[in-house]
């Protein structure tokens, strides 16, 4: 931990690191993991994002000077570490193709290579969950290889197709519900990633997803299966 | 059990309570009353659990017949109520018998009118201890979508108590929603790389709320603040948080907003300050005055 800084009369923010840094989100997993095992009864919300920790406590219970120093002596102390919660493994099944992924054609050819290269570009690597937001279940992968990564359309569309897999800079992510987005879309999953019903969603920050391609047969399916179900 | 039968009723009318609890680390927003004093004097005043189901009801055009007794109260603004015709007194409880009619006019000033019924509304959670509504994430009761014409909104039958003696609330608590506003900010976030040029303009100026306005935030119209530090990593973003745009133009993020980014923050407005901006309506102004936190 960094630095902490009240933010209004029951929030604050752990500074982490300066730069985003893979490495920096198992300290906040801890830190998160540990302020739930010491004092979960205190707390209302926690968000984490690539290097900072948000946490919402309940001033009806504690002052925020109470609050602040038992966390800076959670922080402190080594030994208070909880059993730290495993990173978990995603595997998401997509359909690279034309009628689904939307930008791929024409990223693809702004990247000087063919449709079949972005696609092993993008499927071969494993990506790290940096934070979650934007909206429910959107979480932000990272990173990209260099040579896929895009800015940004410059006009976003309306209306994305929920399950659109799509490439931001050198993020990657997939969009949960239809929404209105920005992403390049380059396919798109069969699977239901988020539970609306119970406002379920299995990823949390630290988790590795790799994305695999498949055909139109698998995808019919696999279609409306949920991700909570299906791994592997 | 009993039922509101909502006769007339605009897309401004939704099912509301104290907000989500442990959601937004998933990407769903707090939710909850805009106007958190509004919301808790609507039920403290029936003797309500403080995070009971309400209606936020904005401009009026509502119009409800109750179909068995109870108790309610209206807080927030004025919206001339009328029950069977005759004016009720806002920010006050009232018995109501079965039959009885309700129906809320276009309010002089604020914004947002808070319905409780005696025991909250019964509906049924929820996401994180919460049905409130959000549209754009077509999460909450009624998946989000307003209260409209022909919905039966559910209340406990418990009658009104007639040992019970009516309350209000008094004068000196109840805000004056045609004032212009003081909003208290407590210094924070990346207020530092604002230089002290930007923290005096920021505070000496009125600002006007723009048509862009909503329980996400408040657009303020008014003098441009620059933010000349480095671009920054997105992060969870607090209630009242005071983001300011590439065009300067400060915008006040309230309980819809998205739970984290990246564009550069000035401060965070009060709880209070939060709940009054909530009842203002494009057109009226707005200040800022630094806030500092008790040692």
């Amino acid at each position: 931990m960094r630095d902490l800084q009240r933010l209004n009369h029951n929030s604050l923010i752990i500074y982490f690191g300066e730069e985003i840094d893979a490495g920096l989100l198992s300290s906040i997993s801890h830190c998160r993991d540990c302020l739930l095992a010491h004092c979960g009864d205190l707390i209302i919300d926690m968000v984490p994002a690539y290097i900072s920790l948000l946490v919402v406590f309940d001033d009806d219970k504690v002052s925020y000077a109470q609050f602040a120093a038992l966390l800076r002596t959670l922080l402190a102390t080594p030994s208070s570490a909880a059993a730290a919660s495993q990173p978990q493994q995603f595997v998401i099944p997509v359909l690279y193709a034309a009628d689904m992924a939307l930008d791929l054609l024409s990223l693809s050819r702004k990247k000087n290579m063919l449709p079949q290269q972005l696609i092993d570009i993008h499927s071969a690597k494993s990506y790290t969950v940096y934070t979650i937001g934007f909206s429910p279940g959107f979480a932000y992968l990272g990173e990209v290889d260099r040579a896929i990564a895009a800015p940004r359309l410059a006009r976003p569309r309306t209306k994305v197709p929920a399950g659109s897999v799509g490439i931001a800079d050198t993020q990657t992510g997939v969009y949960p519900l239809e929404l209105p987005g920005g992403w390049n879309i380059i396919g798109r999953t069969p699977l239901r990633i988020f539970e609306a019903e119970q406002g379920a969603f299995p990823m949390q920050i630290g988790d590795s997803v790799r994305f695999c391609a498949i055909d139109a047969r698998r995808y019919r399916q696999l279609l409306g299966r949920s991700l909570l179900d299906f791994q592997g | 059990m009993g039922q509101l039968r909502v006769v007339k009723a605009t897309a401004l009318a939704i099912a509301q309570d104290r907000g989500r609890r442990g959601g937004q680390h998933l990407g769903l927003c707090q939710s909850g009353a805009a106007d958190a004093y509004s919301y808790h004097w609507a039920n403290a005043l029936l003797g309500n659990l403080k995070s009971a189901p309400v209606l936020e009801i904005c401009l009026g055009a509502f119009e409800a017949e109750f179909c068995h007794a109870t108790e309610i109260a209206l807080c927030g603004a004025d919206m001339r109520a009328q029950l069977n015709g005759s004016p009720i007194k806002n920010w006050c409880s009232h018995r109501v018998k079965a039959g009885d009619y309700l129906r809320l006019n276009y309010p002089a000033s604020g914004l947002r009118s808070y319905l409780a019924v005696l025991g909250g509304f019964l509906f049924n959670a929820a996401l994180f201890s919460s049905i409130a509504s959000v549209p754009r994430e077509g999460l909450g009761f009624n998946g989000g979508a307003p209260i409209s014409a022909g919905m039966c909104l559910p209340y406990a039958a418990l009658g009104a108590n007639k040992n019970r003696w009516r309350r209000c609330l008094i004068d000196a608590l109840i805000p004056n929603y045609a004032a212009d506003l003081q909003l208290d900010i407590y210094p924070a976030y990346q207020w530092q790389a604002f230089d002290d040029v930007q923290r005096q303009r920021f505070t000496h100026t009125t600002y006007t709320v723009s048509t862009e306005s909503d329980r996400m935030g408040y657009r303020l119209d008014g003098q441009a603040v620059s933010y000349r530090g480095k671009q920054l990593i997105s992060e969870g973003i607090a209630l009242g948080a005071v983001q300011i745009p590439a065009n300067g133009q400060p915008i006040v993020l309230l309980n819809d907003r998205q739970t984290i980014g990246g564009y550069p923050k000035i401060g965070c407005v009060t709880k209070a300050s939060c709940s009054q901006l909530a009842q203002r309506r494009p057109g009226d102004k707005v200040f800022f005055n630094w806030r500092h936190f008790e040692t």
